[in-house]
């Protein structure tokens, strides 16, 4: 019943760092297009990463764009559904004035993100529109996201069949994984190992939130920043 | 009236009590047996900085029958004489943490926590308080939640559905029977703003493995189409906000929670999940850490009215 387990031995523990460790590097892309830096990974058995996603709500004005969501429907319909299905290239460049972005790098985000480049400098292969992985079974997966999932993504992930999510921090709010519901418990379930690099996902939403109040008057600029370092503290 | 809300658990209780109440007066509240006020209940003694991981623990153990206490109580610090002096003695807290009640199917759980913590039987209330006196008599055996029956009054006179209102629900929810579509309406002009077949269509033109895709479910287009028409329309709309999801069956988990992230004002449906629903069984639209709540209704079929009217909360008000 407890649900917060680490992972055992060292080497499944270093495995796990090392996936979240890109799963942060995928929130840390979204949070340059002012969404919520959440970013999650998709792993296979045999450790390949089969696709990626980080929120998509503000670009998309769709509240099912989670990263969750994202990286599995990325996955069920090679790479065509998540993102080009549901707005033109008309439509980004409009969401990109809306949010005074530049398109090229929009384009980037979008449309080129089959690899991506690791903390030393290495380009990571694979889970981008170039290279499609067939949809197989979702049980054989293993899913890295810096947040626990909602409610909602908890309950998708249950319907896919999904093997283990591992996550970073908690939510407090919507959490679907132990922390308001315990969806992952229901039915059939699925395991979850928390805490993998939390301090690191919570420093990754602490610049967003702390990002966001920039029209903020500096004193309560100061209050909120310090509340957010007590909170991580 | 044809609109049943849904309401969470705890709340149908209190109307149901408050019925009793003005049928019965106040002579069940007086009549001085309070035996039955009470039941017997485990919990567990632990330390305050065990109390919210245990809590957490529990949590999963949905019961009903405890929605109307509080989950924890403090017990008084205990102080003794030391010389002549009466001296608070620096003691460890402790608190007394709700299992569940002799009815509740809570065994393992008990199991479970006598491995690590000490058992005791407790007295609960069996039910919501009726009355603030009765409220103060319960409080003394173990903290139960404050009910306050104005409150709920007005917040129902308030939240009462207008004729015009009930008129459009219904002809909206005969539509959505009739063309088996789920649809998003804005309740303020009465048109529809999204329809999960328009999206449907949209979406499966351009890729086949839509159509399999287990999480494309009806409701999630109908929510998309809303978000496709903000996208290109510059509607000046955030989300489904202030507007009304209609469907025939009720939402599942994964769906209700997408419709609550979108914001929508009220969900109206038909027919209740065959599995646990989101708003029948986890009460979603009313959860308290969310950031958005909605309201939410099933819609008889009128032949039935008169039978379904004993549970009828707004039928009652209307």
């Amino acid at each position: 019943m407890t649900t917060p387990t680490s992972s055992g031995d060292d080497t499944t523990r270093n495995n796990d760092e090392y996936y979240m460790r890109l799963a942060l590097q995928v929130a840390q892309e979204a949070l340059l297009f002012g969404e919520v830096p959440v970013g999650c990974i998709l792993v296979q058995s045999d450790g390949t990463i089969v696709s990626h996603g980080a929120n998509q709500v503000n670009a998309t004005r769709d509240a099912t764009r989670h990263a969750e969501l994202v990286a599995i429907d990325r996955w069920w319909t090679g790479g065509v559904f998540s993102d080009q299905l549901r707005m033109s290239p008309e439509e980004y460049a409009q969401v990109a004035k809306i949010n005074n972005l530049q398109e090229p790098a929009l384009e980037k985000y979008f449309y080129n993100d089959d690899t991506i480049q690791s903390s030393d400098g290495r380009l990571l292969p694979s889970w981008g529109l170039q290279k499609q992985h067939p949809p197989a079974d979702l049980s054989l997966c293993h899913l890295y996201v810096t947040c626990e999932p909602c409610i909602m993504c908890a309950a998708a992930l249950a319907k896919m069949k999904i093997g283990c999510v591992i996550f970073g921090c908690r939510n407090d709010k919507f959490g679907g994984c132990g922390s308001i519901l315990h969806v992952h418990q229901e039915d059939a379930g699925y395991r979850i190992v928390s805490g993998v690099l939390e301090d690191e996902a919570i420093a990754l939403l602490r610049s967003f939130y702390s990002q966001e109040n920039h029209q903020a008057p500096d004193e309560k600029r100061k209050r909120k920043d310090n509340r957010l370092a007590d909170n991580v503290s | 009236m044809p609109f049943t809300e849904i309401l969470p658990g705890i709340l149908t209780k209190h109307k149901q009590l408050q019925k009793d109440r003005i049928e019965n007066g106040s002579a069940k509240e007086d009549n001085g047996n309070h035996d039955d006020l009470f039941v017997e209940a485990f919990a567990v003694q632990v330390e305050p900085k065990l109390c919210g991981p245990l809590i957490r623990q529990i949590q999963n153990q949905q019961d009903t029958e405890l929605q109307h206490l509080k989950r924890v109580k403090c017990l008084p610090i205990v102080s003794r004489h030391d010389g002549d002096v009466l001296k608070r003695q620096k003691v460890t807290e402790q608190r007394l943490v709700l299992i569940g009640t002799i009815h509740s199917e809570c065994q393992s759980l008990i199991e479970l926590c006598s491995q690590q913590y000490t058992v005791q039987r407790v007295h609960v209330p069996r039910r919501p308080p009726i009355s603030e006196f009765e409220w103060n008599r319960m409080n003394e055996k173990w903290p139960t939640k404050k009910v306050s029956y104005l409150a709920i009054e007005q917040e129902q006179e308030a939240r009462r559905l207008s004729p015009d209102e009930i008129i459009l629900m219904e002809k909206t929810i005969q539509h959505v029977i009739s063309e088996k579509d789920i649809v998003v309406l804005d309740p303020a002009s009465g048109i529809v703003v999204g329809r999960a077949s328009v999206e449907r269509r949209l979406q499966q033109c351009l890729s086949n493995n839509t159509i399999n895709n287990p999480l494309q479910t009806d409701i999630i287009y109908a929510i998309q189409n809303v978000s496709r028409r903000e996208r290109t329309q510059s509607a000046g709309s955030y989300l489904c906000t202030g507007f009304d999801l209609y469907t025939c069956q009720e939402p599942s988990l994964f769906e209700g929670m997408a419709a609550l992230h979108s914001r929508v004002r009220r969900i109206l449906f038909v027919d209740k999940s065959p599995q646990l629903g989101a708003l029948t069984h986890y009460s979603l639209h009313t959860l308290p850490s969310t950031n958005h709540h909605f309201r939410a209704f099933q819609w008889h079929e009128p032949a039935t009215e008169e039978k379904e009217g004993q549970d009828n909360v707004i039928a009652r008000t209307v």
